[in-house]
């Protein structure tokens, strides 16, 4: 059957102005596809690395129920040292595993000459915040250090409420699990911004040994870890799951996309808005092109007649033509392709500067990812517009009579 | 040149006879009710004819009204003659013709190729026959553009599973040869002639080695020397192989080299034209 793709492949290049129409609208139709899926799922990254490396790791371990149930009591979900260290033992020693730290949440007051102010606590560890915090802008100061065992960090908003600069004494007061007030002298080490405003209005870094002096108890709440890949996150888990099973481990896990409920919305927000776009920009590549193909198909409607009388079947003469729609889509989606990529190498070279997104307090520099999955559907998109905008003019094709048609001729 | 000659038919009420070879034995068709009457103008049984028309009507439907092309043809062409439809322009040369060839229906009446009801034949049935027992020759070639001539000639046999590919070269091969076209296989139809090309579409029109062909004004669009050079083509083609052929034309010099001559006028075949 060569002649007959080779038949389908010259008729394409019979009017090349027409055919260059054709690809010209396809490939636009591509290439903005890939740009616009580029654009949105570099922001996707954006936010989700945001939330990863300024919030919550790839992976959370709790105590058993934990996600459930720890805020009607808190203390009941508590991990022992010796069970945190050999929880540590274990997730360290997987290959995939970058890094695992501890922390511990809890709430209290920050005393500063005559202000109360009311902080969320995270207990850290110094030397691994750093790490844990890629995402989180350091505005004044310096970062937490193993040497400062009280060292604190204070979120941008939080420290503006304090009124607080780097190198403040504030007292941190707390009620303990016994129920006794407890406090603690602390000193502003450094101010840092997350980028999410909430994180940062309440926010209080506080290295893990001042925590436990202050909530006079030194269990640990979850075990934080980051991995090699943000891809390998649901394997890692499923490794670590296993080995929790076998060990009869009273424990948990939640990973990030669990966690990062802002990124979920966001997400769930521009994946709408991205699908009804790439409907919009197929509709219009189907309808930039349905013309030019109606034009191809129309005005060789003798000569398909011809063929017809000369005894190829209907069947043969829809081939025929989806053969040459399909090239012309398949080129037109190549070019689209690599035209797109080229360009969201660019741009992504030049950056895009956006204002903050919605709930966030940074502008950020964004680029246009090549996303596989993301280039594979715009290619079929245009393809397969390509492909709907020749149904109709074959449905003529081959509905008109053969003989009143030659008689057009 | 071959001579024309015009002569009264004696057996028939009123029938034109048109022959070019003085010793051939001439054929003539005329009305319906001769054809069916004892006086049998083909000399063949019906079963035997390879396209049986009987009380055919076409009729199209304009903007003044119903407009009739065909009237009451019944025709019985037998096999392995060489005949001329002759008739004024808007006289149903081509509705005849297409009808024969199954690509358009009649509004009435019986059309049998080969013993086979075209009528209750579908769409895909009659694909079926034309590819393999009908070969096309139209007014200009209408060839494929973008193919090569021997291309053009290779096209419909593609569809013919039985045909190896070996077997398809082998005989658009044979078949360029024979009408001329040895040297051009490569050559695209926009470089070839005008007389070439008509050859070409013989060339395809025979390579399927149908049971007959039909040639729809083949030499309206070219001179006078080349129209009848195609003419005596299909002849010789006629001759040697068996095949039967069908032409209409204006011309009455082309006429004459057929083995005989069906007039129509008016949708009808004429009575009496002498």
């Amino acid at each position: 059957m060569s002649l007959f793709v080779n038949l389908a492949l010259r008729n394409i290049f019979r009017n090349r102005g027409r055919t260059y129409f054709a690809l010209l609208s396809i490939a636009a139709g591509c290439s903005a596809l890939i740009l616009n899926g580029g654009i949105v799922f570099n922001i996707f990254g954006e936010l989700r690395e945001d939330a990863i490396h300024s919030r919550h790791g790839h992976l959370q371990i709790y105590r058993r129920g934990y996600s459930e149930a720890h805020l009607e009591d808190p203390q009941r979900y508590l991990m022992e040292p010796q069970t945190v260290q050999h929880i540590l033992d274990v997730v360290r020693a997987n290959p995939r595993v970058l890094r695992a730290t501890s922390r511990r949440e809890f709430s209290g007051l920050i005393v500063k000459g005559d202000r109360y102010i009311p902080f969320l606590g995270v207990g850290v560890e110094p030397d691994q915040d750093a790490e844990f915090s890629r995402h989180t802008t350091l505005r004044a100061g310096s970062a937490m250090s193993a040497s400062d065992p009280y060292g604190v960090m204070a979120g941008l908003g939080l420290a503006r409420k304090l009124d607080g600069k780097p190198g403040d004494e504030l007292t941190l007061m707390t009620v303990t699990a016994s129920g006794a007030l407890n406090a603690v002298h602390v000193r502003l080490q450094g101010i840092f911004e997350g980028g999410l405003k909430e994180y940062d209005d309440w926010t209080l870094k506080v290295p893990l040994g001042a925590a436990g002096h202050l909530l006079s108890d030194n269990r640990i709440e979850q075990i934080v870890l980051l991995v090699r890949h943000t891809e390998d996150v649901p394997v890692v888990r499923s490794e670590f799951e296993s080995v929790f099973q076998r060990e009869s481990s009273d424990v948990e896990m939640r990973s990030w996309d669990q966690l990062a409920l802002f990124h979920n919305q966001v997400v769930g927000l521009f994946g709408r808005e991205l699908s009804i776009i790439r409907l919009i920009i197929g509709t219009i590549v189907l309808l930039g092109i349905s013309n030019v193909m109606g034009m191809s198909i129309m005005e060789r409607m003798v000569e398909l007649a011809t063929l017809r009388a000369l005894g190829l079947r209907v069947r043969a003469i829809v081939a025929l033509l989806m053969i040459e729609s399909l090239f012309i889509g398949l080129m037109g989606a190549a070019i689209g392709s690599t035209l797109g990529i080229a360009v969201a190498r660019v741009v992504s070279a030049v950056g895009i500067p956006y204002p903050s997104p919605p709930g966030s307090t940074r502008p950020f520099l964004g680029g246009v990812d090549v996303v596989p999955d993301i280039v594979t559907a715009a290619f079929l998109i245009s393809v397969l517009a390509t492909l709907a905008a020749a149904v109709l003019p074959i449905r003529k094709a081959i509905r008109s009579p053969i003989a009143p048609t030659l008689r057009c001729g | 040149m071959t001579k024309l000659n015009f002569v009264r038919d004696r057996r028939g009420p009123s029938t034109l006879i048109c022959h070019g070879d003085k010793n051939a034995v001439p054929k003539v068709f005329h009305s319906s009710q001769n054809l069916s009457g004892h006086d049998s103008i083909t000399n063949l049984p019906r079963d035997d004819s390879i396209i049986q028309l009987e009380d055919v009507h076409r009729t199209f439907g304009t903007d003044r009204g119903a407009c009739p092309a065909l009237r009451a043809i019944t025709l019985f062409i037998p096999r392995g003659d060489l005949l001329a439809v002759v008739g004024p322009s808007g006289s149903g040369k081509t509705s005849l013709l297409n009808i024969m060839g199954g690509i358009d229906k009649p509004s009435r009446g019986s059309v049998r190729i080969e013993n086979q009801d075209l009528m209750i034949m579908g769409e895909a049935k009659l694909s079926d026959l034309r590819l393999r027992r009908i070969g096309f020759v139209f007014q200009d070639a209408r060839l494929i553009p973008v193919l090569s001539v021997a291309e053009n000639v290779e096209l419909p046999l593609l569809f013919r599973s039985e045909i190896s590919s070996a077997e398809r070269k082998r005989k658009v091969s044979q078949v360029l040869e024979r009408v001329g076209l040895a040297d051009k296989h490569e050559r695209r139809p926009g470089t070839l002639s005008g007389g070439e090309r008509q050859r070409v579409a013989l060339a395809r029109a025979l390579a399927g080695e149908p049971a007959f062909v039909l040639a729809d004004e083949p030499t309206a669009n070219l001179d006078q020397e080349t129209g009848v050079a195609i003419i005596e083509l299909m002849r010789s083609l006629n001759r040697e192989r068996g095949v039967t052929i069908v032409y209409s034309t204006h011309d009455p010099q082309l006429m004459a080299i057929a083995d005989g001559v069906i007039l129509l006028r008016n949708g009808r075949i004429e009575e009496n034209m002498v």
